[in-house]
């Protein structure tokens, strides 16, 4: 390892930290030697941060891969704010000039990020073998591998695209990866005679309680929360699987009990989920309803509870999503409220974002009809995608036949936990392949069947500075604008 | 999307009204038979006001409107009914309603929304002399533009100007409204609320009216700026529109004006004639100064003044022409039917 003393050094010259949190300095460590790293960290252990010091120390362009415009935007915001202004996101958000610009002078950018189709374009292929990469760095990695739940088919294409680069030394970074994810990552993204430095890192939190409450209608669901929620610690985060429910719940929070509470998804607006961001993140408001939108680029250290008011699509989302809770170290929540009706609802949006054999039939017969219904949706890219790749429609429907059973398979995993008389934390480990933990004790989760206590988790919050009623606009003006300044 | 109540405000009492025209001039589709009529129906100053329209939903609220007996169906297309009447008139009391709805096709309205947000955070900002804070959730775009603009522009006195002119703005309005407008900034250790809390706080005006408020009250500052002729004159001029028109009109109509006759314009736009047709009855709608007499000669213009000036324009039917064996075409016809309408407004 390099001398102990200089990544601490560099650690605080560029990021203002004194310590390096568990895993990034061996990943760190590992790029500066130029060798090409898998890091499965979990949720809140400064992934980004691991290319982002390396970037520094090569003092050569880092191209992230990342597959989604928001995670980006988050990305470049926090680079900015930091004070590193040469990041940019390559995106459809840039004007066609704007694009055009930054393609032909990447070389003076320190970070690129870019979405994996962007790649796919030769223009900008061809601009990236001319500069000289310090980093590749594969962001959510996990999307390469079919056996995972956010499969992504172009990240498949990032082998090819390596090689045509010249095989740049590669960070692939995910939160979560089981055995079985983490090989197929090592297979689709590196050469066979590469040799890859594995950095693995528990998924285990154990300041975090875990628990799940069952129920058996969805107005024991609701009156359930009515009477916890003012009881419990604040912030809170609650996740929902659909915008509705979000804004219902939101709504009956505040109109029921004196938490202020917003829901939060992508149906808001730009303007107003930025407001939500702030606001929580100052501690302006007891709990946010969100669907899974929400928490890319969130680094709230203080969250004291993640409840899941619907069930998720697996344990990876899971194990992500409760991973918000507790950054501070403290003790924390992780609640799953299960209503066995809530199955059924997340295997339909499991299988919705797949295409069935009608819709795969269908697109080859008419493909402009089933362009124009499935317009923007994922089903369409999945099936342009593969019909890209000549496979016939029979290949297809046996493809998504294989993924439709994958996930019914996680989430079976997922209810499994949810049911497990035994300990919750034992079964997490074992899933993503992780030896058992210590014995279970009451402060680690309840099990099934267990009654839930909370007592720990019930502290009285404290009074937080949001205000519900209008200002006068000329006192908010004046707030804006210092009077003795400028 | 706007409520179902709302909807009332674009039909009559006395003029009968198609609800597909109505949806398509709020969708901002310019067909030329959409503008046409939307002219007809004195709602083009409404033209392109909710790009967020869903037709499936707004169809359905016309349902439910004649079923609650609001509208009436007639054979030119939907009446107010009495009580539609008041319905309108009880909601127009309630909610907010856009004041120069027209501005909206003055300038780049969601750029300037945009843009709007970052002058008020930068400028918070900048008289903190602060540096380090997250940007608010704006188009890459619009930040870029800003940031050329602000370079140029930043000087001792910016935040200060700012200030001025947006206290100066919110002066002459309704207190409720401009509080509401002002809780929309973020700035330095000011989070802006969002509509639905916005809403809970005014207790009169629904998440829908907020949004639209928000919207309002953008483009009247930004038309309140251009009039200082001061700074900020330079960030708003380049987001206004020159033209109504859709650019693939205003080009036809750029070389209409240099006196390009209709069959070199399609060649040279590599257009159709009829397309070349359309986008100048376009031109003939929006621009004041469209010279008909460059198409519709004397004695045409005589025999369609014969055969129509005793009827309003709205009433007039190109199929006479024809019954009395007058060959004459239904471009010229439209042509002169939009000139007369003009006396209409």
């Amino acid at each position: 390892m390099i001398s102990d003393n200089f990544l601490e050094k560099k650690l605080h010259t560029f990021f203002g930290y004194t310590s390096f949190k568990e895993g990034q300095k061996q990943i760190i460590d590992s790029l500066l030697k130029r060798q090409s790293t898998l890091g499965i960290l979990p949720t809140g252990t400064g992934k980004s941060l691991c290319y982002q010091l390396a970037g520094k120390l090569l003092n050569q362009t880092v191209l992230i891969v990342s597959p989604l415009l928001s995670l980006m935007q988050d990305q470049v915001e926090q680079l900015h704010f930091i004070g590193e202004k040469k990041a940019i996101a390559v995106t459809s958000e840039l004007s066609y000039q704007h694009k055009y610009f930054v393609i032909h002078h990447l070389r003076e950018y320190d970070y690129v990020y870019m979405a994996p189709e962007m790649l796919q374009k030769e223009e900008v292929l061809e601009q990236l073998k001319t500069i000289s990469l310090g980093l590749f760095v594969v962001d959510e990695a996990h999307c390469i591998s079919q056996w995972g739940p956010d499969f992504r088919p172009d990240y498949l294409d990032l082998k090819i695209i390596r090689q045509k680069l010249g095989n740049p030394v590669t960070l692939a970074l995910t939160a979560t990866a089981t055995p079985e994810v983490e090989q197929d990552i090592c297979r689709q993204l590196f050469n066979e005679n590469e040799s890859i430095k594995i950095v693995r890192r528990s998924v285990d939190r154990p300041n975090i309680f875990l628990a799940a409450k069952q129920v058996d209608t969805q107005q024991q669901k609701d009156e359930y929360l009515l009477e916890i929620l003012p009881q419990l610690a604040t912030p809170i985060l609650l996740y929902f699987s659909s915008k509705k429910k979000a804004d219902e719940i939101s709504q009956l929070l505040n109109d029921r009990t004196d938490l202020k509470t917003a829901a939060y998804h992508a149906g808001l607006s730009k303007k107003d989920r930025y407001s939500i961001q702030q606001q929580f993140m100052n501690d302006q408001l007891d709990a946010v309803c969100a669907t899974s939108a929400f928490g890319m680029g969130i680094n709230k250290k203080n969250i004291r509870c993640v409840l899941h008011y619907h069930l998720p699509a697996d344990l990876e989302s899971y194990s992500q999503e409760i991973g918000r809770a507790g950054r501070d170290g403290q003790r924390s929540l992780a609640l799953l409220l299960f209503n066995p009706a809530d199955i059924d609802l997340q295997r339909h949006l499991s299988s919705n974002s797949l295409p069935d054999d009608g819709e795969i039939e269908y697109y080859f017969n008419h493909k402009d009809l089933i362009n124009s219904c499935l317009q923007g949706s994922d089903k369409k890219n999945l099936l342009e995608y593969y019909a890209g790749r000549f496979l016939t429609p029979l290949k297809l429907k046996q493809i998504f036949k294989k993924r439709r059973f994958e996930r019914e398979k996680k989430l079976q995993e997922l209810i499994a936990y949810v049911e497990t008389a035994k300990c919750r934390r034992n079964f997490l480990c074992k899933y993503f392949g992780e030896e058992k933990k210590a014995d279970h004790n009451v402060d680690c989760c309840q099990p099934a069947g267990q009654p839930l206590v909370l007592d720990n988790f019930l502290l009285h919050k404290p009074g937080n500075n949001y205000t519900k009623s209008l200002e006068d606009y000329r006192k908010v003006i004046s707030h804006l604008f210092n009077e003795n300044k400028r | 999307m706007p409520s179902k109540e709302s909807l009332l405000y674009f039909f009559s009492r006395t003029q009968s009204r198609r609800p597909a025209v109505i949806r398509q001039v709020l969708l901002n589709k310019r067909t030329v038979s959409n503008l046409f009529w939307g002219m007809q129906y004195h709602l083009l100053e409404w033209l392109g006001t909710a790009p967020q329209l869903n037709a499936g939903a707004f169809d359905n609220f016309i349902t439910q409107l004649k079923a609650e007996n609001f509208l009436q169906e007639k054979p030119a297309g939907l009446l107010l009914t009495e009580i539609g009447l008041k319905e309108k008139e009880n909601y127009e009391h309630i909610h907010y309603r856009p004041k120069n709805p027209e501005f909206f096709q003055k300038l780049d309205e969601k750029m300037w929304g945009d843009v709007l947000q970052l002058l008020i955070q930068v400028g918070s900002e900048l008289s903190y002399c602060n540096k380090r804070y997250y940007v608010s959730a704006t188009s890459y775009k619009a930040q870029f533009y800003f940031k050329r603009w602000f370079q140029q522009n930043k000087s001792a006195g910016l935040s200060k100007t700012i200030k001025k002119n947006l206290l100066s703005f919110l002066a002459g309005k309704l207190q409720e409204e401009a509080d509401i407008f002002a809780a929309s900034f973020n700035g330095h250790g000011v989070i802006a609320k969002t509509a639905v809390q916005l809403a809970k706080s005014s207790e009169t005006y629904t998440v829908e009216d907020i949004n639209t408020l928000w919207r309002d009250y953008s483009v009247m500052f930004a038309m309140y700026l251009i009039k200082q002729n001061d700074v900020f004159y330079s960030l708003v001029k380049p987001l206004l529109k020159n033209s109504l028109l859709s650019n693939s009109a205003f080009t036809t109509y750029e070389l209409f004006n240099k006196g390009v006759s209709l069959e070199k314009i399609g060649q040279l736009r590599k257009v159709k004639l009829s397309t070349v047709k359309e986008h100048l009855l376009e031109a003939a709608i929006f621009e004041h100064n469209f010279t008909f007499e460059r198409i519709i000669n004397q004695n045409e213009y005589k025999i369609l003044a014969d055969n129509f000036s005793e009827k309003a324009p709205l009433d007039w039917n190109y199929q006479q022409l024809k019954e009395k064996n007058i060959q004459l075409d239904f471009f010229k016809f439209r042509l002169f039917q939009i000139e007369r309408s003009r006396y209409d407004f």
